[in-house]
């Protein structure tokens, strides 16, 4: 048995889609106070470190973002490293932040322990850099390499227990009783634990710690199940700050379509519909599909094709997570399947067949907005995007025309009275409009019924500040 | 035409209204009002500051409040008269006792109940809706009416159709209102700001939830006539006539359980004085303070206060029974009647009273006694309270928690849409030192935001429109109210957060304006203290010898660490200066350094008259009287009172509102009227107006800060008496302090340096010596295990019971008789408690890992084991464990340990700072005790210490602001510091800053940090 | 023969209702929602047909709010080609229209607005679709009226009086004009029945 480890300790901040110079760090809870766990460069420049309040860490570093470490998210990402070990090897297994691969039957396949390192080194997906690597007889103690010692190849049990001597116990174990009762006899390494006698530890810790021992050195076999690559590809990114910019999407989108593609490597895939899912604090989540003529492995061309629908794209909010599915991949270099799938009903058919002929804005929907100001109570939107929003009907609506101006045009006064094609005659309805005070702009106005001599029915209003007239809806 | 508003919230309809009660009141008044009803859902907190506003407006207030039923109706309910007002009471109290704190629950039914209110229906916002009011036609029948609100929505006139249809319908008439939130429409922006805030989100997603227009504000009559019939309008006024409750009415009465049968409560309390005055002077009462009972029994008498003089008494005899050490405070201390009742420790033979400060006609309120209890035993003091008087009758008062400048930010912020982050900046730039007053732009730019956008104008403007909004109620620290029979036909009770305990919906301000009685239950930790020493001593309090030079030399050396009062670093440093040399001196000492003295600039003129430096000058003989006994500089609030009188004419009773005012003007501006009338009576005295400005300037320093002379005495005589202790009894001085834990400045550590340093033998925690609490053994003391750690009370206790059969001899055999599990084992290993065991720390702990939790059922020998071999604890291994288990330790200082790596760098020791000169600028480093900001300060104070001593550096605000990382966050800190010696009394002002905290390893040095 | 497959399939799924037969030769009709108005066109709105409200000012959207309202619960859109302003949608929805399914197109006008609706019409996806076009030749009326056959769909054409000279192969066609706050209506040609009927609708909008 031969394991390579690979360590990953920069996955905690992986997870989180981050623009390299923005400050970043992840934080734990200890003890009641919240900790920098980890960060990235840009906040290490800034005095960032690990271990500090979090508290301290803003003050050195104000515009700091910070977020929670989520070890689901972590599972997840190491998860999809998986994928891209799956390729070097059938016997792939997990410990936090690290992938362990047996690579004892692959070494020939791949030319040896250094090519198959070096190979690994390069195919590895953005998200898993940098990382570190180990190898040793057993599973337990590449691990522990990987972490204390990059680089390390041990070959023969009989050697680990002495390379392994002067390791931090803490290093090794998260096993708290165990720390703590070392620590208070006044030891602190494998070494010193190996030394003390095996029934008195046992008496004071259970067996744990000594079994924890001999699976390290190989003294008892140490089973890791076996990891199956999941059939379909799910990947989140959490973005560390809000984006709100499409362009900005890029980053983190980049991140997972390298993701895709090491487990569409590992399972000899390919695949021709990427499915995006934009979420946004407050707003259902943006959904849209990228799909390709034919099936692909291939990082240029998902990029290029999402490239282009992002420049379509118009954000509803700004997003806080990016999340990419592939429930379909093909095995590699098929024949293509049906280029429009099936079950795609004649509705969409229609919709593009205007849209191709009239362009993309000309066919659009409406969706309702609570505002109470009548251009901003309502929007264009995608069709049936506004399907779903619950937006509560809003009563005074009842009293407001059908038709609604493009924009308020600004009417004649004659001897004091507003005009639009003859002298208007207001009847006594009224409602009065104050709000959007927030966007600096503020409307102010006293909207009326109003008619012409002709029977014209319009609705207008006068701005409470310039006292000035404005015709902005036409009643049927 | 006129109106009476009859749908009106106020700001304590907590995230809803967005105007005080007073602004809404003043602007009704001045609109020409017929009345206004202050109607907040479910609550009756605002009512009384309305009610004080509307009185000073002379506008008519009705009290009422709006209501959200179960089944959906919305009501205003309006009290009647005095009846209808206690039922709005209890149906308060019980829609808000039905729920968690915050909320309420009232159906149709609780309304049965309801009587003599009048009651408007209002209808839901769409006057398409479903409308039912026939069960309101029936409960009110007579007293209901729809009220008619318009809204100028669009719906208007669908609106009052309808409501003219549904009133005829059945049998209701229609009140014009205004569904009032805010005085004027420009409070709109802000009241969109609570709606955010109160739905979690920002004004950008109110949506709907948004105000349409700013109609919900107080109307002008001219644009009521516009929107309303004009017998809506006088249906508005025909109700407020029929409303004629006043909160004037509540005639407060005093619980009467305290005198017995067949005597007057004014008989009895003059046999209580009578007997305290032979207890307090033996060998006679001297005159003049005979006749300052006599005047002020008769006052008491006057105003009838004897009930709440004798429940006072009731306490603190209590607490005399029960051995707990207690003492009124404030200005109850200018009474001779309160000592002589025992609930003040005063003399007033050795004091100039001022009773009018306590107790006033013009002021026509009731005296407020505060009384502290030893901290730990004050529950038993609230339970007693609860138990004699029964919870129907007694309840905390409340505490309106009001915006302050770092929630206002934040809330503001959050709301106006600014991300996380920004919101944490924010707040940051308003922590800490910035609680008080507006939120200055300076903050902000100091976080780096640009002050230029929109979006910030609006989060200053909001922020500071947000300050002082109350945002929920919570629970005084001891201020108790107690009814004759029950407090619900007087006002709402609530439930508080903690659980088991209501609150009343006013605080101590409306209680002191409607008159009502309240008694102030606080804890105190000296007293603990020093109840415990004295136990020690055997000795009674008035023992203790007065007056004796010992003590005074120690306080003058500012010798003073863990002493009342003057053991903060602003006394330490003034003490040599002051060099208090009797007990008036004492007084002075504790008001003095305080920032009202200190911003009226008293401290250096008062320091230079008493050192001779400066000729002490009266303008005036009366003005001598005054002034004399603190050099002609006013120090104590009775000066200003007393002065206020005798040069500028005002009566004692207008003097003291001057106080009351003095007290407010930070938060409410309004003293230019008491400026004039001071100024004028000064100088139609013929005072200069030098003489006058300054005086005023001195008033306006003391503000919210200046204490009165008889609070100062109540606490100058703890600081004698623990001193006395101190100088006398170290031993048992720090005994006690141990024991009172947490209390004062310093934590055990530096109060056990502190006492080995003048000579106390101070011995380790040990299993087979130490008891829970601290204890003497003859002179020396021996801590105890509550200083342990991870230590169970429960456990220790077990250990000291099962030690009486004998010592223990092994870890198996403590473990054992004293039935102490695995966890409690370790604590005491950690802490070196099992040394006696002949264990070093390392093999104490490995022996208590091997204990089995459960003792086996047969007794059987433990299995023989192999010892490993245990590398013995080095010093700076052990210094280390003795900080992280005990926080303290008894071997060398850690700094110690050190001092040569720190002398490599040149840093010197606090010994060898001593002997440089004054002026010389040298390196120093020890581990950071306190760090300090007083007030609006523009140093911080930070207290070093090393193994040879403490060193006060100052650190002036902009290198403070430079550095603050390192300021805050070095555990173990160096700095290059200039040395100033003024008058014996050294400070370190401090160039630059560096950390040295990595020395440390991982010893954990714990600073107490005071803002 | 595909025209009849989706209808009939669009009948099964319980989605259009027929007519009660009465009026025999006008085929299916939607109820307008004013009384007034379905006596005097003998039943509504004729469903899969063409529909032209003349009128000056190119009023008659407050005349179709009830059946929008109906047929907005449908899963089928109710389109909008090149209208002179923006259909405001929360007057739309405080009505109960479904805006959800308002689907608006804009157009170049003249050919490409016709060439749109026809597509709409005749898609099948569309419940009504409304269009405000200028001049139109008889042949071009004819093709939508097909259009609006093939697709089940109601074609409602907003038309000036100037615009209408010439005979339609329109089902229903009317003729509007205001009186005192109600919409004034006179019915200019109907499928099997008379002509010249006039009513007042109570309508607002």
């Amino acid at each position: 048995m031969h394991w390579l480890a690979w360590y990953f300790p920069r996955l905690p901040l992986a997870c989180f889609a981050v623009a390299p110079e923005q400050p970043f760090a992840v934080s734990r809870s200890e003890g009641g106070r919240d900790r920098i766990d980890r960060c990235n460069e840009a906040a290490r420049t800034l005095g960032v470190r690990a271990g500090m309040a979090l508290a301290e860490a803003l003050a050195l570093a104000p515009g700091l973002a910070v977020r929670p470490r989520d070890r689901r998210r972590e599972g997840r990402l190491l998860e999809a490293l998986g994928g891209w070990a799956w390729r070097y090897s059938s016997h792939v297994t997990f410990d936090p932040l690290l992938v362990l691969l047996e690579v004892e039957g692959s070494l020939r396949l791949f030319g040896g322990f250094e090519r198959l390192v070096a190979r690994m080194e390069r195919e590895l997906p953005e998200a898993g850099r940098p990382a570190s690597w180990a190898a040793a007889p057993t599973p337990a103690a590449a691990a522990l390499l990987a972490r204390v010692a990059p680089g390390t190849r041990v070959e023969h049990r009989e050697a680990l227990a002495q390379r392994l001597d002067a390791v931090p116990l803490h290093r090794f174990t998260r096993n708290r009783r165990w720390l703590e009762l070392m620590r208070g006899i006044g030891l602190a390494t494998i070494g010193d634990c190996l030394a003390l006698p095996r029934p008195e530890l046992a008496r004071r810790l259970g067996h744990e710690p000594g079994l924890l021992l001999d699976r390290l050195l190989g003294r008892l076999p140490d089973p890791r199940p076996l990891w199956q690559p999941p059939e379909q590809f799910r990947q989140r990114l959490l973005l560390s700050c809000e984006i709100d910019r499409v362009e900005a999407l890029r980053f983190p989108a980049r991140r997972l379509v390298e993701l895709l593609c090491a487990f569409l490597r590992g399972r000899d895939g390919a695949a021709q519909r990427l499915r995006w899912r934009l979420f946004h604090r407050e707003a259902p989540a943006t959904c849209f599909e990228t799909g390709l003529l034919e099936p692909t492995r291939e990082r240029g061309r998902m990029l290029e094709l999402l490239r282009h629908r992002l420049e379509r794209l118009v954000l509803p909010a700004p997003v806080v997570e990016v999340e990419l599915e592939v429930t379909q991949w093909h095995p590699f270099r098929t024949e293509p399947g049906d280029l429009f799938g099936a079950g795609e009903g004649g509705d969409d058919l229609l919709l593009e067949r205007l849209r191709a002929r009239l362009g993309e804005e000309a066919v659009r929907g409406v969706a309702l907005c609570p505002d109470h100001r009548p251009e901003r109570a309502w929007r264009f939107c995608a069709p049936l995007d506004g399907e779903g929003e619950e937006v509560p009907p809003d009563p005074s609506a009842r009293q407001q025309p059908l038709w609604l101006l493009p924009r308020p045009q600004p009417l004649a006064v004659r001897r004091g009275r507003p005009c639009h094609r003859g002298p208007l005659r207001l009847q006594p309805f009224l409602q009065r409009v104050e709000t959007g005070w927030w966007e600096g702009e503020e409307a102010a106005r006293d909207y009326y019924r109003a008619v012409n001599p002709a029977g014209e029915r319009f609705w207008v209003y006068r701005e409470r500040g310039s006292g000035a007239w404005f015709l902005h809806g036409v009643f049927d | 035409m006129g109106y009476a508003e009859l749908h009106c919230l106020t700001n304590f309809s907590f995230l809803r209204g967005a105007s005080h009660p007073e602004e809404l009141v003043a602007r009704a008044a001045a609109l020409g009002y017929g009345a206004l009803a202050i109607t907040d859902e479910c609550s009756l907190a605002g009512v009384v500051r309305a009610h004080e506003a509307a009185k000073e407006a002379g506008l008519k207030l009705i009290v009422g409040c709006e209501l959200h039923l179960a089944e959906g109706d919305h009501l205003v309910l309006l009290a009647r008269d005095r009846e209808g007002y206690a039922a709005l009471c209890r149906l308060v109290t019980r829609g808000r006792r039905a729920a968690p704190k915050g909320r309420y629950h009232l159906a149709r039914a609780d309304l049965d109940g309801v009587f003599r209110c009048l009651a408007l229906w209002i209808p839901p916002r769409d006057p398409s809706a479903a409308m039912e009011p026939g069960w309101f036609a029936g409960r009110f029948a007579g007293g209901g009416w729809l009220a008619h609100e318009p809204a100028r929505d669009g719906l208007d006139g669908e609106r009052l159709e309808r409501l003219q249809r549904l009133g005829r319908r059945h049998g209701l008439p229609l009140v014009a209102a205004g569904n009032v939130c805010m005085h004027v429409p420009e409070r709109r922006p802000l009241k969109d700001l609570l709606t955010a805030i109160r739905h979690r989100t920002t004004v950008e997603r109110l949506g709907y939830r948004a105000l349409r227009n700013g109609e919900r504000h107080l109307r002008s009559l001219e644009a009521l006539r516009d929107l309303h019939p004009p017998e809506l309008l006088e249906a508005s006024l025909e109700i407020a006539r029929r409303c004629t409750f006043s909160l004037d009415e509540l005639a407060y009465e005093y619980p009467d359980d305290l005198t017995p049968a067949g005597i007057t409560p004014a008989a009895f309390l003059r046999e209580l004085v009578e007997a305290g005055k032979a207890r307090r002077w033996p060998r006679g009462c001297p005159e003049k303070v005979a006749e300052q009972i006599e005047r002020e029994l008769a006052l008491i008498a006057e105003l009838e206060y004897e009930p709440y003089f004798l429940t006072v008494w009731d306490l603190v005899r209590f607490a005399r029974e029960r051995g707990i050490l207690c003492q009124g405070r404030g200005s109850a201390a200018n009474s001779a009647v309160c000592y002589c009742l025992g609930i003040t420790e005063v003399d007033p033979a050795r004091m100039e009273l001022l009773f009018e400060r306590f107790l006033s006609k013009e002021r026509n309120e009731p005296p407020d006694i505060d009384v502290d209890f030893e901290h730990e035993r004050r529950e038993e003091v609230i339970q007693y309270v609860y138990g004699k008087y029964g919870r129907h009758r007694a309840a905390l008062a409340a505490t309106v928690i009001t915006y302050r400048p770092r929630s206002a930010l934040r809330d503001a912020a959050r709301a106006l849409g600014f991300t996380l982050q920004e919101v944490e900046r924010l707040a940051r730039a308003a922590s800490g030192w910035r609680s008080r007053g507006a939120v200055e732009a300076q903050w902000l730019a100091e976080v780096g935001f640009d002050l230029r956008g929109r979006r910030m104008r609006l989060l200053l403007r909001l922020a500071n429109e947000l300050l002082g909004f109350p945002r929920h109620l919570s629970q005084h620290v001891g201020g108790f109210v107690i009814a004759r029979d029950t407090l619900e036909r007087l006002v709402p009770v609530e439930n508080a957060a903690m659980a088991g305990r209501t609150v009343i919906q006013w605080d101590k301000d409306d209680l002191e304006s409607l008159g009502l009685m309240k008694v102030d239950v606080l804890g105190l930790g000296m007293l603990s203290a020093i109840r415990r020493a004295l136990d020690l001593l055997g000795m009674k309090l008035r023992e203790i010898p007065p007056e004796d030079p010992g003590t005074y030399e120690m306080i003058q050396r500012a010798d003073t660490l863990g002493v009342f009062q003057v053991e903060s670093r602003a006394q330490i440093s003034m003490l040599p200066r002051l060099k208090p040399r009797n007990f008036y001196d004492l007084v002075v000492e504790v008001a003095i350094v305080r920032p009202g003295p200190i911003q009226g600039e008293m401290v250096h003129p008062y320091l230079r008259r008493r050192q001779g430096l400066e000729p002490v000058e009266y303008p005036s003989e009366a003005v001598r009287r005054v002034l004399e006994r603190t050099l002609g500089v006013p120090i104590f609030q009775e000066q200003v009172i007393r002065l206020a009188v005798v040069a500028a004419g005002f009566t004692p009773g207008e003097a003291d509102q001057l106080r009351r005012a003095m007290a407010a003007w930070r938060r409410r501006g309004g003293l230019e009227h008491w400026e004039r009338r001071l100024k004028a009576g000064m100088t139609e005295r013929g005072y200069s107006t030098g003489f006058a400005d300054r005086i005023f300037r001195q008033i306006l320093g003391f503000g919210e800060y200046g204490f009165p002379e008889s609070h100062a005495a109540s606490f100058a005589l703890l600081v004698y008496v623990s001193a006395w202790i101190k100088c006398h009894h170290p031993g048992v001085f720090l005994t006690a302090l141990l024991n009172s834990q947490p209390m004062g400045f310093y934590a055990p550590a530096q109060l056990v340096r502190d006492a080995r340093e003048h000579g106390v033998e101070v011995r380790p925690v040990e299993v087979n010596c130490s008891a829970w609490e601290t204890t003497l053994e003859g002179e020396a003391v021996r801590l105890g295990l509550h200083l342990v750690k991870g230590l169970s009370r429960k456990g220790a206790e077990r250990l000291v019971t099962a030690r009486r059969a004998g010592s223990f001899r092994t870890v198996d055999e403590l473990a054992r008789r004293a039935g102490l599990d695995r966890r409690d084992l370790e604590a005491l290993a950690a802490a070196d408690a099992l040394a006696s065991l002949g264990h070093h720390r390392h093999r104490a702990r490995w022996e208590v890992a091997a204990v089995v939790p459960e003792p086996p059922l047969v007794a059987q020998a433990p299995p023989v084991e192999v010892d490993p071999a245990l590398p013995s604890p080095g010093e700076a291994e052990s210094i280390l464990h003795d900080y992280r288990s005990l926080g303290l330790s008894l071997r060398r200082h850690p700094l110690a340990l050190l001092r040569a790596e720190l002398a490599r760098e040149d840093f010197l020791s606090s010994a060898e700072v001593a002997r440089r000169p004054p002026g010389a600028v040298v390196r120093v480093a020890g581990l950071v005790l306190v760090r300090q900001r007083p007030g609006k300060g523009n140093a911080v104070f930070v207290t070093l210490e090393d193994e040879t001593g403490v060193l006060n550096l100052i650190v002036w605000r902009s290198l403070a602001e430079r550095q603050r990382p390192v300021l805050l966050r070095a555990s173990l800190l160096g700095a290059w510091a200039e040395i100033q010696r003024v008058e014996g009394v050294q400070h370190l002002v401090v160039r630059r800053l560096c950390d040295r905290s990595w020395l440390l390893g991982e010893l954990e040095v714990k600073s107490r940090d005071f803002h | 023969m595909a025209a009849e497959a989706s209808l009939e399939s669009l009948l099964h799924r319980g989605l259009l209702w027929r007519g009660n037969g009465r009026e025999g030769a006008a085929g299916r009709a939607l109820s307008s929602g004013f009384r007034e108005l379905d006596e005097a066109t003998g039943g509504g709105w004729p469903s899969g047909a063409l529909v032209e409200l003349v009128s000056p000012g190119g009023q008659g959207l407050s005349l179709l709010v009830p059946l929008l309202v109906r047929l907005g619960r449908e899963p089928r859109w109710l389109a909008w080609v090149d209208p002179p302003w923006h259909p405001h949608a929360p007057a739309l929805a405080a009505r109960g229209v479904a805006v959800s399914r308002i689907l608006q197109v804009r157009t170049a006008g003249g050919a490409e607005g016709l060439w749109a609706a026809e597509q709409l019409l005749r898609s099948g996806n569309c419940a009504v679709v409304m269009l405000w076009p200028g001049r139109l030749g008889t042949a071009r009326l004819r093709r939508l009226q097909l259009a609006a056959e093939e697709g089940d769909c109601l074609g409602v054409l907003f038309r000036s009086p100037e615009a209408v000279a010439a005979p339609s192969p329109a089902a229903l066609r009317l003729r509007l004009g205001s009186r005192g706050g109600k919409l004034a209506v006179e019915v200019l040609k109907r499928r099997g029945g008379w002509n010249g009927g006039r009513v007042e609708v109570p309508c607002t909008g």
